[in-house]
């Protein structure tokens, strides 16, 4: 009977595997398990066993019952996931677009001006802001750039009135620093700037982040390793880096900071005027009578500092073609970042 | 400033192509921006021998031009020129030639039945002057078939060169040739400067007399008689127009070219037009009158130096000449001006005119002082050479303080610290010699002592010379290495992370970041329809705007985010929802600076999110920007946010829907649909909301900590109702009152549902109000709730005139 009750369950087994539908189920559940079916009929002859054998019989017989009745419930949920995979649910279309909240978006220049802070922050760097609005000492004289300087050519500024303007540049934000807090510092200064100048290229207000560092002994060397770093972050480890001697009122010697044109890389381009480098950002070693400015002592501190325009980072990360764009808050634009 | 590469090979024997000069000079300080390509048109013409000239068979004023082109070749040419003579060597535009400014190409071509096989040119035809009389007469011992560029020796390639301001001495093709030297290690070339004087001399001749040495260090003057004007020659002209001057009379001409090659502004008088032959250097009388060369006239003051002769004005100095001693056509005497102007002078008054020259740039830039006597005797000699002048023998040279260089010391080891460079000692004073600075010892063996040359104006300090060190090592060359320094991971001010957080919140909520100008229209303020005592009225003005309409800064966001939703209006982009978190600008009166303040706005027009197939189409209405405000509050943690209705709206909101925001007692700022007549005025023709508010403000609200609480320990017991009242009720004020409740168990009231249709009556809605009750100690059961929740109901209906909903 033992023999009788395995050969049932394999029996069993084989024909649940060939089942295809619901129907046939029902039918193979009825004939094996059901009150008149084969395993009931098996169990009623129990009392015909040597009465030793019936415990261990009976024992064999429930766990055949139970392994049918899980292979049958099994066999079940696999036919409803078998037809439903075929047809779907009745009034759920899945190509319908989910149902979720619109996402608005961070203007590309906050987005960029984060990107720029992080990398800085992670060095250690502070976050500064300072007025837009700023008296001539701290945009100009402060910065080596006494009136009647030639340099002051460089930049165009917008006056408010004698001797306030609307800052050319963030690197007041230097001088702000450093008439409170004494060396070392370790500084990147975010916002808006204004140079009176509107075309294609220049906008009459646009945004900059200026970077400062000062210190025992802090090197031209030092300079090249923070902006290579934060080159290398912001456009990819591989792209090649120039310094280029320049001019800036208050750094000395100053440098431009070029890259590999990240559009044709380096082969030349428009974007690069066919050089094969981007300028962009402007740098040098702290000018002495900077810090004489600031009550610090030149012999005792140096120090690097760097500006960058946010803007020019931002074009170059999507390739944006015109500036203009940033400031029409176009939302078809606006939407891309 | 253009640097002819030809001119500048005269100067420094270098073998560099165009492209690693460029790379060269932009790597030390020089920043070339480009080389342009001159005389690509000449590309396919060459010297040709005229052997032979025949009659066209049909046409009269044409003929049959055979040439030799080198190398045994004839070609046959249509040619109408007057001055065909056979043995003359002219230009021939071979097939393929592109000439002009249009670049037509010169092809194979039938004129008047007859093939012709290239052109002969006049000069016009290949941009070398407006000579169209004939074709070009070349030197006639110039063998045929070379190149035309190569036998004219015309300048093919300029490089494009932007001078920093502090590099005055750069400002020549001898200060880039100065350069060029130093960085390759050539021998720099000075031009010939020695005249053949074949004159009397000029003392007796001519005087100085300079009145004020402080603005004007050195005056020097020389005299050319017996000049002829004429047209300079080709070479001449050529590398004039490489530089982007139009070439006008040999003298004229000569001036300009030495101004070029050594960066030494020039003036040449018309002696004969210089009263008592005297020339008079002294400051303008203030008031006084002057017309310069481009006859304009000009009022000076006290601070401008002028240029005068026994009797009047001829020159306004070192910017521009006058109209009463110009060079004409008819000149043959002329004194040379070469001086030394003290840049602050010539920068004061070119700015205050407005009148910037060649000369003015220079001059403001600081030029040679060693330079005057050398430019000057180069002058004359061209003169000479070119224009037939006889140069009268000597110089007035008057320079009562010569110059004394500075005496610079420098330390090499700190030196060596300052660029993080290993240097010694030998290397240093390498670079700086090459450079032409005079180096010496110093007082220890560290330290050396540098003289710069006059013209390095730019070097008076220790590290104007480190500069000058690293510009030659090459800053590519200077190692690179991350700052040592006290590790620190300082926090962002709490304004800042404030700013941050509001900003994504926005952004959360479906809204675009929108950056506008700080700028603003002067009209901005009454087309919000703002009080006349409004303090968004204290606008601080802009002294040089750049149009009316940025002739401000802006005294609140909202005009700017206004204009950015009529722009994209227009563009058909009607669901707007912007937001914009920046400074606005208040004058303080007595204070120099305004007050800058952060604020907020929002606008939103259209529908608040995308239509959809699950929510449809929601037009935006006073809940969606209220909703703004409360989610922004739930973002930053601010609790007690309240919206108030009472008082009088503000002039740019509609009255029937705004609320002022305040959170303790304090005003934060408004929000609420758009005035009709205020949205007209900025093009604005459906319903806009918008949110004003104080940022600063809300931000210093902002909970810096927070602290848990604990998590309840027994179930919630909730109860609904919904009660029918008048539809003028605000849910508000119920939710208010039911709030207010005694009940120790009732945690929250909220409104779940408003209803508003059958079966109601016109004039009715329900309110669907949540209690939630718990107990801290045990679970409330059903029985426990029922009497105090029946109060509260009762209490309702009684207060609010209620009823049950059905």
């Amino acid at each position: 009977m033992r023999q009788e009750l395995l050969e049932l369950k394999d029996q069993a087994l084989a024909l649940l595997a060939a089942a295809t539908d619901e129907a046939a189920l029902g039918e193979l559940r009825t004939r094996f398990l059901g009150r008149k079916g084969l395993l009931t009929g098996l169990l009623r002859k129990t009392g015909t066993l040597p009465a030793e054998e019936r415990p261990a019989f009976g024992q064999l017989a429930n766990e055949v019952k139970q392994e049918l009745e899980a292979a049958m419930d099994q066999a079940s949920e696999d036919l409803l996931r078998q037809s439903r995979a075929k047809s779907g649910k009745p009034g759920v279309d899945v190509t319908l677009p989910g149902i979720r909240p619109r996402r608005g978006r961070l203007h590309p220049i906050t987005q960029t001006e984060r990107l720029i802070l992080e990398v800085f922050s992670r060095m250690g760097f502070s976050v500064v802001e300072t007025p837009e609005v700023e008296s001539d000492w701290y945009c100009f004289e402060a910065l080596n750039m006494p009136p009647d300087h030639p340099a002051r050519d460089m930049q165009d500024t917008f006056y408010l009135s004698d001797g306030v303007v609307l800052r050319t540049h963030t690197s007041s934000s230097q001088i702000r620093t450093m008439e409170k807090e004494p060396p070392p510092i370790r500084i990147v200064c975010p916002g808006k700037a204004f140079r009176r100048d509107s075309d294609a290229t220049h906008t009459p207000m646009f945004h900059q982040v200026e970077g400062l560092m000062v210190g025992e002994d802090i090197s031209l060397a030092d300079l090249k390793g923070v902006l290579i770093n934060f080159v290398h972050q912001v456009f990819g480890p591989d792209v090649p880096v120039r310094f280029r001697p320049s001019f800036f009122p208050f750094t000395e010697p100053s440098a431009e900071v070029d890259i590999g044109c990240v559009v044709c890389g380096g082969e030349g381009c428009r974007v690069c005027s066919h050089t094969g480098w981007l300028e962009i950002l402007g740098s040098g070693m702290v000018d002495p009578n900077v810090f004489k400015n600031v009550g610090y002592d030149p012999d005792k501190v140096t120090g690097f500092a760097f500006g960058m325009g946010i803007e020019r980072i931002a074009m170059l990360r999507w390739g944006i073609d015109d500036l203009r764009l940033f400031y029409d808050n176009d939302l078809r634009f606006l939407r891309q970042f | 400033m253009l640097v002819p590469l030809k001119w500048l090979r005269e100067m420094v024997d270098c073998d560099l192509t165009a492209q690693e000069l460029s790379d060269l000079l932009t790597n030390s300080g020089l920043e070339v921006d480009g080389v342009i390509e001159r005389h690509s048109g000449l590309n396919k013409v060459i010297t040709a021998k005229l052997v032979e000239v025949a009659p066209h068979p049909n046409a009269d004023r044409l003929r049959l031009a055979t040439v030799d082109c080198g190398g045994g070749r004839q070609e046959t040419v249509v040619c109408g020129a007057p001055n065909l003579t056979v043995g003359m060597i002219t230009p021939l535009a071979q097939l393929g030639a592109k000439l002009g400014e249009d670049g037509q190409e010169v092809s194979k071509v039938k004129i008047r039945g007859v093939e012709s096989c290239g052109m002969l040119c006049s000069e016009r035809d290949l941009g070398l002057s407006d000579d169209h009389s004939g074709l070009m007469v070349l030197d006639p011992g110039l063998e045929p078939g070379r190149e035309l560029a190569e036998v004219l020796e015309l300048e093919t390639q300029v490089l494009e060169i932007s001078i920093t301001p502090n590099r005055g001495d750069a400002l020549s093709i001898l200060g880039v040739a100065r350069d060029v030297a130093a960085l390759v290690g050539a021998e720099l070339k000075l031009p010939p400067c020695e005249p053949s004087e074949q004159q009397p001399g000029i003392e007796g001749q001519a005087q100085i007399e300079v009145l004020d040495a402080k603005a004007c260090p050195r005056y020097t003057a020389r005299l050319v008689k017996g000049i002829k004007i004429g047209p300079s020659p080709l070479w001449m002209r050529d590398r004039l127009m490489a530089c982007g001057i139009r070439p006008i009379s040999n003298v004229v001409d000569v001036t300009n070219y030495i101004l070029m090659e050594l960066g030494q502004p020039l003036h040449a008088f018309n002696f004969s037009e210089v009263g008592g032959a005297k020339i008079v250097v002294r400051m303008a009388y203030e008031g006084e009158k002057f017309v310069t060369l481009d006859g304009q006239e000009r009022t000076l003051n006290a601070q401008d130096l002028m240029i005068c002769d026994a009797e009047k004005a001829v020159g306004l100095a070192g910017v521009m000449g006058g109209l009463n001693s110009e060079v004409t056509d008819d000149t043959t005497e002329v004194l040379i001006e070469s001086a030394f102007f003290d840049p602050l002078t010539i920068r004061r008054t070119s700015k205050r005119l407005g009148l910037s020259t060649e000369a003015s740039y220079r001059f403001e830039r600081g030029i040679d002082l060693e330079g005057c006597a050398r430019a000057n005797g180069r002058a004359a000699m061209l003169m000479d050479q070119l224009a037939g002048g006889k140069v009268a023998a000597g110089i007035i040279d008057v320079y009562p303080t010569p110059y004394q260089a500075p005496r610079i010391p420098l330390s090499i080891s700190r030196t060596a610290r300052y660029l993080g460079l290993p240097l010694s000692k030998e290397q240093v004073v390498g670079q700086l010699e090459r450079l032409g600075l005079i180096v010496s010892d110093g007082p220890d063996e560290d330290s050396i002592v540098a003289e710069p040359p006059a013209l390095r104006t730019d070097l008076e300090r220790p590290v104007d010379l480190t500069e000058e060190v690293a510009r030659m090592v090459g800053f590519n060359n200077i190692p690179s290495r991350l700052p040592q320094a006290e590790i620190g991971a300082p926090a962002r001010p709490w304004p800042q992370r404030v700013r941050a957080l509001a900003r994504d919140a926005m952004a959360a909520q479906g809204l675009d970041e929108a950056i506008n100008y700080s700028f603003e229209h002067p009209k901005a303020a009454d087309r919000l329809a703002l009080e006349p005592g409004d303090y968004r009225r204290r606008t601080v003005k802009l002294l040089n705007p750049l149009s009316e309409e940025q002739s401000e800064l802006r005294s609140s966001l909202l005009p700017g985010l206004l204009a950015s939703a009529a722009r994209n209006l227009a563009h058909r982009v009607l669901d707007v929802g912007l937001f914009e978190i920046g400074r606005v600008f208040v004058a303080q009166e007595g204070q120099p600076l305004p007050e800058e303040s952060f604020r907020l706005g929002v606008v939103l027009s259209g529908l608040m999110a995308p239509a959809s197939w699950w929510a449809g189409e929601q037009p935006v209405g006073l809940s969606h920007v209220k909703g703004v405000a409360q989610y922004l509050a739930e973002a930053l943690d601010l609790t007690g946010m309240a919206f108030e209705t009472g008082g009088e709206a503000p002039p740019y909101l509609d009255p029937a829907e705004w609320c002022q925001i305040t959170l303790n007692g304090e005003v934060l700022g408004e929000l609420g649909r758009l005035d009709n007549r205020v949205a007209k005025g900025f093009d604005l023709d459906r319903p806009v909301y918008v949110l004003d508010a104080h940022f600063d403000r809300l931000a210093d609200l902002v909970p810096r900590e927070k602290v848990y609480t604990r998590l309840p320990r027994y179930p919630e017991l909730v109860r609904d109702v919904a009660l029918v009242v008048a539809e003028a009720l605000p849910a508000g004020e119920m939710l208010a009152q039911a709030r207010a409740f005694s009940d120790p168990w009732l945690q929250s009231v909220e409104i779940f549902d408003v209803y508003r249709g059958k079966p109601l009556d016109k004039g009715q809605k329900s309110l669907g109000l949540r209690f939630t009750y718990r107990a801290e100690d045990r679970t409330l059961t059903e029985e426990e709730v029922t009497p105090g929740y029946q109060a509260l109901v009762d209490e309702l209906m009684k207060s609010f005139g209620a009823t049950l909903r059905a």
